[in-house]
């Protein structure tokens, strides 16, 4: 069986052409050349270019371009993006950051932000305390905060205990963050500060909106008093009041 | 990576074993081409330094082996054909061989190889185990069940002297 199972192998040959066919085939291998890893550089630059455009993507609509500061007493911070969307709601005290949880302010446009604020039950029911509440605004896009600024003033028509302002400094935004404060009271600090220099940060750091412009009141009474009653009402770079307790 | 000549040498030397390989586990003669391809491909692109002629072959008969079954499990192969279609020049090769490779190519895949390789090739078991990259128990158990199976489809006529019951 041995032998036929051999001469029977035997008979199998690879004919001339299959040798043939097979040298032309690897010398037009040798010829050609390596071949260029395209698929890897499409691939790559594909990645690239996911990545450059989730990058700005989330840049272009992440990345807050302008800032609302709520305080009463609760202190918070609406990031705006350049498509007037909220996109970061931060809370600066335990008070703030309660009422950030109530409130579902993420992606509403700014109107929209502010009138839920306005209308929030714990909201109304401080300013029927008489309690102050300040909305600030600052900002990089000068165009975009005056809007902002026009939009809050609208929405607080008619509503006492309410006083909107834009904050032009950039840095006093990182200062009041620094400080731990939202850069609204921060404002308010600063103008308390100009007015009575040995208050500090922790000193209105627990205080209403009412108590440190009820301070700043009394200072600048005192002031205007010292300067022979020349009375400067409201201060600092604000729109001053559009409330307040008789308004 | 190899020259031409040496590819050309290969192929001429080799190219029968190749084949016979093909024939073993390939349906048709597009399949073969391929693996002939690949296997020469293969050669020619790698650098591995033969010790000797044995080697070589051995090598050879490896990556051809290799070649087959991942044709095989590929998706695009080829359906099945008749054993005229397998063989290049089947006019020439007589009845009697004929039903030997049918008889062959009746057997189970695994059987195929180690029949090839002892039978045809020469190899002992723990060579083929060395091969094919497996226990040469096994390849002893493969040994006797296709001798077996072959005496049954080709009548029994054992007239092999040298391997008879030795492998």
């Amino acid at each position: 069986m041995d032998n036929r199972i051999r001469d029977a192998f035997d008979q199998v040959t690879a004919s001339q052409t299959l040798k043939e066919e097979t040298l032309r085939h690897l010398r037009q291998k040798m010829a050609a050349p390596p071949p260029k890893r395209t698929g890897f550089y499409r691939a790559a630059m594909a990645c690239l270019l996911f990545l450059v455009v989730g990058i700005t993507g989330y840049w272009f609509y992440f990345v807050p371009t302008s800032f609302i500061s709520v305080d009463i007493n609760p202190s918070f911070e609406l990031g705006i993006n350049r498509f007037d969307r909220v996109v970061s709601v931060e809370g600066y005290n335990q008070d703030g950051r309660e009422l950030c949880q109530q409130l579902s302010l993420d992606f509403l446009t700014y109107s929209q932000a502010l009138e839920e604020i306005l209308n929030c039950p714990t909201i109304v029911e401080y300013l029927q305390r008489e309690e102050l509440l300040s909305l600030s605004v600052a900002g990089k896009d000068q165009v975009q905060s005056q809007e902002i600024l026009q939009t809050m003033e609208t929405a607080c028509m008619g509503k006492g205990n309410v006083f909107c302002q834009a904050v032009d400094n950039p840095q006093q935004v990182q200062q009041a963050h620094e400080a731990g404060f939202s850069f609204g009271k921060y404002q308010a600090y600063l103008e308390l500060k100009a007015l009575v220099p040995e208050i500090t940060p922790q000193d209105v750091q627990n205080m209403t909106m009412r108590e440190i412009r009820d301070l700043i009141r009394e200072a600048e009474g005192s002031v205007s008093q010292s300067q022979s009653g020349n009375y400067a009402p409201g201060g600092g770079q604000g729109n001053g009041w559009r409330g307040g307790k008789n308004s | 990576m190899r020259t031409e000549q040496e590819a050309s040498r290969a192929i001429s030397q080799y190219g029968d074993t190749v084949r016979r390989i093909c024939m073993i586990h390939l349906k048709n003669h597009a399949d073969t081409e391929d693996v002939f391809q690949t296997v020469f491909l293969k050669y020619l692109t790698n650098s591995t330094e033969f010790e000797s002629e044995a080697h070589e072959k051995a090598w050879i008969i490896r990556v051809a082996i290799n070649a087959c079954r991942d044709l095989i499990r590929s998706f695009f192969r080829s359906r099945t054909l008749s054993l005229n279609e397998l063989l290049d020049q089947p006019d020439q090769v007589s009845h009697e061989h004929r039903g030997v490779l049918e008889a062959v190519l009746s057997l189970p895949v695994k059987y195929r190889d180690v029949v090839y390789l002892h039978y045809y090739e020469g190899y002992t078991a723990p060579e083929i185990g060395r091969i094919l990259n497996r226990n040469v128990n096994t390849i002893y158990t493969f040994l006797t069940r296709s001798r077996q199976m072959l005496k049954e489809k080709l009548g029994g006529d054992d007239n092999g002297q040298q391997n008879s019951g030795r492998f």
